[in-house]
């Protein structure tokens, strides 16, 4: 059987049109210069594992699923280990929570996302781009059941300590 | 907080925040091939740095089966050897295998887990065990060939003999199993976390293999008995 060679144009176009997930993902599970590191490997994962992309499910769930693996179980040979966003990155010279601006909104949440265990923080992260109860459960491997009991207590751990952040600030 | 807020929080964040940071095509392109030829050095060096390392040692086994054919004793000794080290070489070029199938990632994170558990404690293990004999077998096969009639053999000592090549075989091996073990801590952990009582069917998938487990410890028991048999003679 001729093993069929992967449209390499293709794959970047379709990579390039999803990059978002890929900044996302970096920006939680690594910094600094490790940043970096990790946006080329998944875009190297992703290129490795693209035989296996059957077309039968969305290319962005497929994307998911491979990044993710990539960001908790690939690099964990390198020893990257992710401290949050820095005080640079965070800082914002006005309350976000008055002025409602959402760069600075999302930077507390990515904090906040980015204390949780790194299956929470898969977990949560589908739930935020939207991700189905289904297509999570896919992708992680474990029951909707368990996305559901874990999601609701994700959340509410979130509210409160965004809650609590805001009534300080 | 409304009740989706989060998730309207991150669409809009997220939608100011990278807009400075976007990547173009011909980016996406250069980090693959860059990437692409680092791996495939990678993959390609250490497939031929443990295949050359093996061969090294089959040659040499193969110079000293000439050099001692007289010698029958000798011959029990080196006959093992060198079945036991074409199969370890088969067994590592397998393994070097399974290593690049479980590193597939678009399987779920917990079929992944359980893969690269599985791998790790068992054909990794194994092969880390057959590796570090094969390391001995290569040392004491230079030494044979250095030798002569007239050297000072470490063999003619058998206390010396066990001591030296137990203390070889833990060096070795306890080397590589330290670092092995740390990144198994890693992924058991990442699995306890995934789904309680999912361990049990890792196990389960674990004894389903033992049995081809047992396979290669018989021809291990065996050969090793070849391999006393062959000392004991040599000393008489």
């Amino acid at each position: 059987m001729i093993k069929q060679v992967p449209d390499k144009a293709y794959f970047v176009e379709m990579v390039y049109s999803h990059m978002g997930i890929i900044y996302k993902i970096c920006k939680l599970y690594a910094d600094g210069e490790d940043r970096e590191d990790l946006k080329q490997e998944i875009i190297y994962q992703l290129w490795k594992s693209y035989p296996t992309y059957r077309g039968d499910s969305k290319f962005q769930s497929w994307m998911y699923r491979v990044a993710l693996n990539t960001a908790m179980l690939g690099l964990r040979a390198r020893k990257m280990k992710y401290t949050g966003l820095t005080d640079q990155e965070l800082k914002t010279s006005e309350d976000p929570f008055e002025k409602q601006d959402e760069e600075a909104r999302v930077k507390l949440l990515y904090k906040q996302i980015s204390k949780l265990k790194d299956l929470d923080k898969t977990i949560i992260f589908l739930y935020l781009e939207q991700c189905s109860y289904e297509e999570i459960a896919e992708i992680t491997g474990i029951s909707t059941k368990n996305v559901s009991v874990r999601l609701v207590r994700i959340r509410e751990k979130l509210r409160k300590n965004l809650h609590i952040q805001n009534s300080k600030s | 907080m409304k009740k989706d807020e989060l998730i309207h929080m991150w669409q809009e964040g997220n939608d100011r925040m990278f807009m400075d940071e976007l990547t173009d095509k011909d980016m996406i392109t250069k980090y693959l091939s860059e990437k692409t030829l680092k791996g495939n050095r990678n993959i390609n060096f250490n497939l031929i740095f443990y295949g050359a390392l093996q061969l090294a040692n089959i040659i040499l086994l193969s110079m000293n089966l000439a050099g001692y054919m007289n010698n029958s004793a000798i011959m029990w000794i080196l006959i093992p050897q060198l079945i036991f080290t074409i199969g370890t070489l088969v067994f590592g070029i397998d393994v070097f295998y399974k290593f690049r199938e479980i590193n597939n990632y678009s399987d779920s994170l917990q079929n992944l887990i359980q893969k690269q558990l599985w791998f790790y404690r068992k054909p990794y293990e194994l092969w880390l065990i057959l590796a570090s004999i094969s390391a001995i077998i290569l040392i004491s096969n230079l030494n044979l060939y250095v030798d002569n009639d007239k050297g000072s053999y470490v063999i003619n000592n058998i206390t010396m003999f066990v001591v030296v090549t137990l203390m070889a075989f833990l060096i070795i091996y306890g080397t590589q199993k330290a670092r092995s073990l740390l990144g198994l801590r890693k992924l058991k952990a990442y699995l306890s976390d995934l789904q309680q009582g999912v361990l049990d069917s890792s196990e389960g998938m674990e004894r389903f293999k033992k049995r081809y487990l047992w396979l290669w410890v018989a021809v291990f028991l065996l050969l090793t008995a070849f391999l006393i048999f062959g000392i004991l003679a040599a000393l008489k």
